[in-house]
C-alpha cells in the first residue's frame, strides 16, 4: 500500500522542476512556504500570483494622482493658511499611500498555491473580506488555461481555471505568469495523486 | 421685525475655515480606522500563509513595516488635525 504522504514519484515535468523564484515571486517553483491548513507531509510545489505586469495601471494612477496633487496646490485658495494647506498636502499622499498599499497587499496577498494533495485559492479582496478555496487533487475535474491579447501572448500570462466536481466551488488562477505550464505540473501531480490513492 | 439669520456674525471666510477644520479632523479619524484595519488583516493574512522569499527581505517584516507606517502616517494626520482645530 502506497503511503499518502510518502514523497510522489516524479513524472513528466515534475522530474525537471527546480526551485526556481521567477517574474517578482509571481511564479515561486517548490517554495519555502507555510500555510495555515498545510497537512503533515503535504509539498507546496507552486505559488502563484498575477503577473506583475497586470499591475502596472495602479501604479500609473498613484503617480498621476501625485502629479495631481502638485496641480491642485497652486490653486488652492489663499483664505487657507500655510499649516491648512500643508496638513491637505499630508492628506493627499496618506491617501496616495494608502491606495498603492492597498493595491499591493491585493496583489501580494491574492495567492494560489499548487501542493501534492491539493489546489488552494486565497483572495484579498477588499479591507474586511477575505476568501480561501480549496480542493484535492482528486476532485478536479477539468483544468482550463486561457490567455488573450497581444500582452498577455507576448509576456505569457493568462488564466488557469479549474473546474472541480459537484457542487466544489470552482478555482481560478488569474492573470498568472506561464499558465500552460501550471496546467501541466497541475496535470502530472493529478496523475500522481491518482496512482498514489 | 428683523430677518432671522442664523449665520449672523460668520462670514464665508470664517465657514470655509470651520468647515476644513471638521473636513481634517472627520477625514482623519476615518484614515486612522482604516490603517488599523488594514494592519489587523494583514497580519491575519500573514498568519494564513507564510511565505520565505530567496534574495528579498523577509516578506513578513516587509509588509509589517509598511502596515506600521500607514499607521503611524494616521496618528500623524490626527495629531495634524487636532492642532489645526486648537489654533
Amino acid at each position: 500500500m502506497v503511503n499518502k504522504h510518502s514523497p510522489p514519484p516524479k513524472t513528466g515535468i515534475l522530474s525537471t522542476l527546480k526551485p526556481k523564484h521567477d517574474s517578482f515571486n509571481s511564479f515561486v517553483v517548490l517554495p519555502k512556504v507555510s500555510f495555515e491548513s498545510q497537512r503533515q507531509g503535504e509539498k507546496v510545489y507552486l505559488v502563484l500570483r498575477a503577473h506583475p505586469i497586470t499591475q502596472i495601471p495602479w501604479i500609473i494612477n498613484a503617480v498621476l494622482f501625485f502629479f495631481l496633487i502638485m496641480i491642485i496646490n497652486q490653486f488652492l485658495p489663499t483664505i487657507l493658511s500655510s499649516v491648512q494647506i500643508l496638513f491637505l498636502n499630508l492628506f493627499g499622499l496618506a491617501l496616495i499611500f494608502a491606495y498603492v498599499w492597498f493595491n499591493f497587499l491585493s496583489w501580494f496577498f491574492n495567492v494560489g498555491i499548487v501542493t501534492n494533495e491539493r489546489v488552494i485559492d486565497m483572495d484579498f479582496g477588499s479591507v474586511i473580506y477575505r476568501e480561501t478555496t480549496e480542493t484535492t487533487l482528486g476532485k478536479i475535474e477539468d483544468l482550463t488555461n486561457k490567455s488573450g491579447g497581444f500582452l498577455a501572448s507576448f509576456i505569457d500570462y493568462g488564466n488557469v481555471f479549474i473546474q472541480t466536481a459537484g457542487t466544489e466551488a470552482n478555482i481560478e488562477f488569474l492573470k498568472i505568469p506561464h499558465p500552460s505550464t501550471v496546467v501541466r505540473i497541475i496535470n502530472d501531480l493529478i496523475n500522481n495523486f491518482q496512482v498514489n490513492t | 421685525m428683523t430677518d432671522i439669520n442664523f449665520l449672523t456674525g460668520v462670514n464665508g471666510q470664517q465657514l470655509t475655515v470651520l468647515f476644513f477644520k471638521i473636513f481634517s479632523l472627520v477625514f482623519s479619524i476615518m484614515y486612522l480606522v482604516y490603517s488599523l484595519v488594514v494592519f489587523r488583516q494583514t497580519q491575519i493574512m500573514l498568519k494564513t500563509i507564510h511565505i520565505e522569499e530567496a534574495g528579498t527581505i523577509s516578506s513578513p517584516v516587509f509588509v509589517i513595516l509598511f502596515s506600521v507606517l500607514q499607521l503611524v502616517f494616521g496618528v500623524i494626520l490626527l495629531v495634524f488635525s487636532f492642532s489645526i482645530l486648537v489654533f
